[in-house]
């Protein structure tokens, strides 16, 4: 057969994947009031345990472009400055006794961290623009309706539109906002909420 | 922040000023300046993760109480063992090389790569119960009461009876645009069946693209902001030289 | 058959694969396993003879001619991508895969990669039990020129949506893309600079600030508050503007806040905010540093997702050192995206009731709607209209207190960027104009 067959599951770690998953349903029906401590211990659990996980990421990253270096694979002089980086907040962290709040941690997260997420986040308004142009279009399928919406809403929001703008068209908006546009992503919301519920049952119960 | 304020000095702030002007300059096509600041930026922010988990997660909730003899067996030890098989199970994974096909794994590493595989399942299980319970409690039971209530309750708050039918009428028809395929659903249904459910449908789609253009126009203005904050930043900085206020004495 | 061995994790893949199928480790450049090593002896009875090449590659089409140039290496074994496939003659027969290939992968987290991959809704067909050789794939029985149109939509970009009509559109988006940069960088980045004088009314308030506002404004003193701090810098410069003045108004309310973030750079985030906030509001209202100097907001990072959320509204001891027990009067979310404020409205807010306002950017404000009508919001501020909107109020009673720089060049900068927009969307349109007049 041309399809791969999947490996066998293990059914000790189905059955504690399971059995984790219906204490927390029960308990959070409010049932079973005596599971409250077993839930709580759980979630403490879950936290140090995402903790490690989240160390085990870290360095799966380095270890993989430390790889890179070592074997010289491609682009391997941005992996050093990516080792590099990591080096100096990780030691500017973990050899002062305030952790993140020493004060070379702050100075590296004020100057390196935040402008770099702030700024790369920045790039998308460039991406929504190039969108604007491509997607709201007459033309295209349900484009008239997205740009009819979008047209009175970016008008509606514009701050100069508070010089001239009758009040009226801000109050349509608003409706737009609050009737319309509530009511059909609520239907979305719920739709996704099923879908959800209905694919974390299935994985609890493992069925295809 | 407390002592950090006294160390974003004027350093700190012409490296975040040029650091900037890098991570833009992706948007003049991939370039050697742009893929360097994003390798330092994911290094240094993956630096500043491991910190905070080591410093402000485990050591005061798992290492010190137990240093301290504060934690028991439940609080303290067990998730000890369990982070220990998980870090020496992610650990093989990923320092060690897998073997060659067909060669099976020493006992040992399978027994490590099954407790690895336990202690996921429980973070998992977690996941799951909490995603099914708060998906029905915090999203689809109240989300379902109210729509039915604003669709028929004439004493609920906001009901009008124009409105509240339009928002039940529009719930619906996205609700059945998502889940009804008419291909495959609306065949054996009969002609006026159809013909109800068809103009359901289209009413759903045509809700849901008016809905597309609304979250369209408000996420403009959210990135526009995040552009407006970096832009403010850097001319904040230029205006701070001495060679722009001799350049504004020029007109 | 011939595998290729994956340099990275030792994984067998099927001869033609371009990523490896346990790591994705690029096997292009790789050589074919047989070529080093032999072949598992399941597979020896299907092997190729020791003559053919080492990679199965599929015979080259009738028509073509010799000269004509090597077809691209991504297409592997897929003959059906090639523009000069000519039909199903081409298909390689299907082969019995390798035995060896269905030994147990040495796996941490299946069930964690499971979960990544897209759930199948088809009905699971019993026929494969009852008659496999019925499901032994077949090759495709499509006209020639049918394929040919799948082809060439296959290797054009993808799309939102399924007009056919893009189709025939010319693809214009690269030429303009870059002067559409161009224009937003000059529009935002020049009056930054030069500062124009430019009007502003105040921007539309939209429904829910008020609320929240007012919300706050009841809050008893010493009133305990949660905050779930659920942005970090690559969103401070949009929910910057929105916390800062609902924070200075919990500080005069005096309220008493608890801080938990999920993300790590969250704490951080909500450190440098509230000490803006908490110097503000000591200079609008006089109040020396000294005055409050024994106040210290607790600012926890939780890793594990939103999960840990139950943790705080169940007993919320366990995440603040010296927290009341019963629950806080209030919780406030300041969040990026909708979800974030789905998380604590479906993790928290059923386990301790406590009345929620979101704080958020302006594209979350419509998917959260349905939250407002619903009551499970008591207050939704949204974006620099919400934040310009909250400030206004609060500066009815706090005549002192002023309005943040950044939130006033919003106000300027916002229009100049949304006039691009505008004139993207109308060169967008223009485009489709001119397109038609062009066709017969």
């Amino acid at each position: 057969m041309q399809s791969a067959r999947p490996a066998p599951p293990n059914y000790l770690v189905i059955a504690l994947a399971f059995a984790v998953s219906v204490v927390i349903v029960i308990d959070r029906m409010g049932v079973a009031p005596w599971l409250q401590p077993v839930t709580e211990m759980l979630y403490r659990w879950g936290i140090v345990l995402a903790a490690f996980g989240l160390l085990l990421g870290v360095l799966n990253v380095a270890w993989t472009h430390l790889r890179r270096v070592f074997l010289g694979e491609s682009n391997w002089p941005y992996s050093i400055a990516l080792i590099a980086a990591l080096v100096v907040v990780l030691a500017s962290g973990l050899f002062s006794p305030r952790g993140a709040e020493s004060a070379l941690t702050e100075w590296l997260f004020d100057s390196i961290i935040a402008p770099g997420q702030a700024t790369l986040f920045a790039l998308l308004a460039f991406f929504m623009v190039a969108a604007a142009y491509r997607y709201l279009r007459v033309g295209r399928n349900g484009g008239g309706w997205m740009l009819a919406s979008a047209l009175l809403l970016l008008t509606a929001q514009a701050p100069v539109s508070g010089v001239w703008m009758p009040p009226a068209l801000a109050q349509f908006a608003a409706w737009m906002l609050d009737v319309p546009g509530m009511a059909t992503l609520r239907g979305a919301l719920m739709g996704s909420s099923i879908a959800l519920a209905l694919a974390a049952v299935r994985f609890m119960f493992m069925t295809k | 922040m407390q002592d950090g304020a006294s160390l974003f000095d004027p350093l700190g702030a012409w490296i975040a000023f040029f650091f900037t002007l890098m991570i833009f300059s992706a948007l003049a096509g991939d370039n050697a300046v742009a893929r360097l600041a994003q390798h330092i930026l994911v290094g240094a922010g993956l630096g500043y993760a491991a910190v905070l988990a080591a410093r402000h997660v485990l050591l005061p909730r798992l290492f010190d109480p137990l240093m301290q003899g504060q934690a028991g067996l439940l609080d303290g030890w067990l998730p000890l063992g369990l982070a220990s098989v998980l870090a020496l199970a992610g650990m093989d994974r990923i320092l060690l090389r897998a073997t060659p096909r067909g060669e099976p794994l020493p006992v040992w590493r399978r027994a490590l790569h099954g407790g690895g595989r336990a202690v996921t399942a429980l973070l998992l299980g977690i996941g799951l119960g909490a995603g099914i319970m708060g998906a029905l409690q915090g999203t689809l039971i109240p989300q379902y009461l109210r729509a039915a209530q604003i669709g028929f309750v004439p004493a609920a708050p906001g009901y009008l009876p124009l409105v509240g039918l339009l928002t039940l009428l529009l719930t619906t028809a996205t609700l059945l645009y998502l889940y009804v395929d008419p291909a495959r659903h609306l065949q054996q249904q009969p002609p006026a069946v159809r013909g109800l459910m068809t103009g359901w449908l289209w009413l759903g789609q045509r809700a849901l693209w008016l809905a597309a253009g609304l979250i369209f126009a408000r996420l403009a203005v959210s990135r526009l902001s995040l552009l407006i904050a970096r832009a403010a930043f850097l001319s904040d900085m230029v205006h701070n030289t001495a060679w722009w206020a001799r350049v504004q004495s020029l007109w | 058959m011939s595998i290729i061995r994956c340099p990275h994790c030792g994984t067998a893949n099927r001869a033609g694969s371009n990523f490896c199928n346990s790591c994705g480790t690029e096997l292009r450049a790789a050589p074919p396993a047989h070529a080093q090593e032999p072949a598992p002896a399941t597979a020896g009875a299907e092997e190729a003879p020791p003559s053919a090449p080492a990679t199965e590659e599929p015979s080259s089409p009738p028509h073509a001619s010799p000269a004509e140039p090597e077809p691209p290496a991504p297409v592997g074994d897929q003959p059906w991508l090639r523009m000069e496939f000519g039909g199903e003659s081409e298909v390689p027969p299907f082969e019995e895969e390798d035995e060896s290939l269905h030994a147990e992968v040495a796996r941490l987290a299946p069930g964690m990669q499971g979960l990544l991959a897209p759930v199948r809704i088809a009905v699971r067909n019993t026929d494969a039990e009852a008659n496999p050789e019925r499901m032994r794939p077949q090759p495709p029985h499509i006209p020639l020129e049918q394929m040919r149109l799948v082809r060439r939509h296959m290797e054009s970009p993808p799309v939102l949506g399924g007009a056919e009509r893009f189709w025939q559109m010319p693809d214009m988006g690269a030429f303009h893309t870059p002067w559409l940069y161009l224009a937003l960088g000059l529009a935002i980045l020049l009056p930054a600079l030069l500062m124009p004088p430019w009007p502003h009314g105040a921007p539309t308030q939209w429904p829910g600030v008020e609320e929240a506002f007012l919300r706050v404004q009841g809050l008893p003193a010493q009133a305990h508050v949660t905050v779930y701090w659920a942005y970090d810098p690559a969103t401070a410069g949009e929910l910057d503007l929105a916390a800062l003045p609902v924070v200075e108004h919990l500080l005069q309310r005096r309220a008493r806040l608890s801080v938990v973030s999920l993300l790590p750079t969250g704490p951080a985030t909500a450190r440098r905010l509230i000490e803006r906030a908490r110097l503000e509001w000591q200079r609008s209202e006089s109040l020396t540093a000294a005055a409050e100097s024994t106040w210290r907001i607790p600012v926890q990072y939780l890793p594990g997702g939103a999960p840990m959320l139950a943790l705080v509204a169940q007993n919320p001891a366990q995440v603040f050192a010296g927290a009341p027990p019963e629950p806080p009067d209030l919780a406030i979310v300041f969040g990026a995206q909708a979800e974030d404020v789905q998380h604590w409205l479906e993790q928290a807010a059923p386990l301790n009731r406590t009345p929620v306002i979101a704080v958020v950017g302006a594209g979350a404000d419509p998917i959260l709607r349905p939250y407002w009508n619903s009551g499970q919001l008591v207050g939704l501020v949204s974006g620099f209209d919400g934040a310009y909107s909250y400030q206004a109020l609060l500066s009815e009673r706090l005549p002192r207190l002023e309005r943040s720089p950044a939130l006033d060049s919003q106000l300027v900068l916002q229009d100049w960027g949304l006039i691009v927009f505008f004139g993207a969307i109308v060169l967008g349109n223009l485009a489709v104009v001119f397109r038609r007049r062009q066709e017969p």
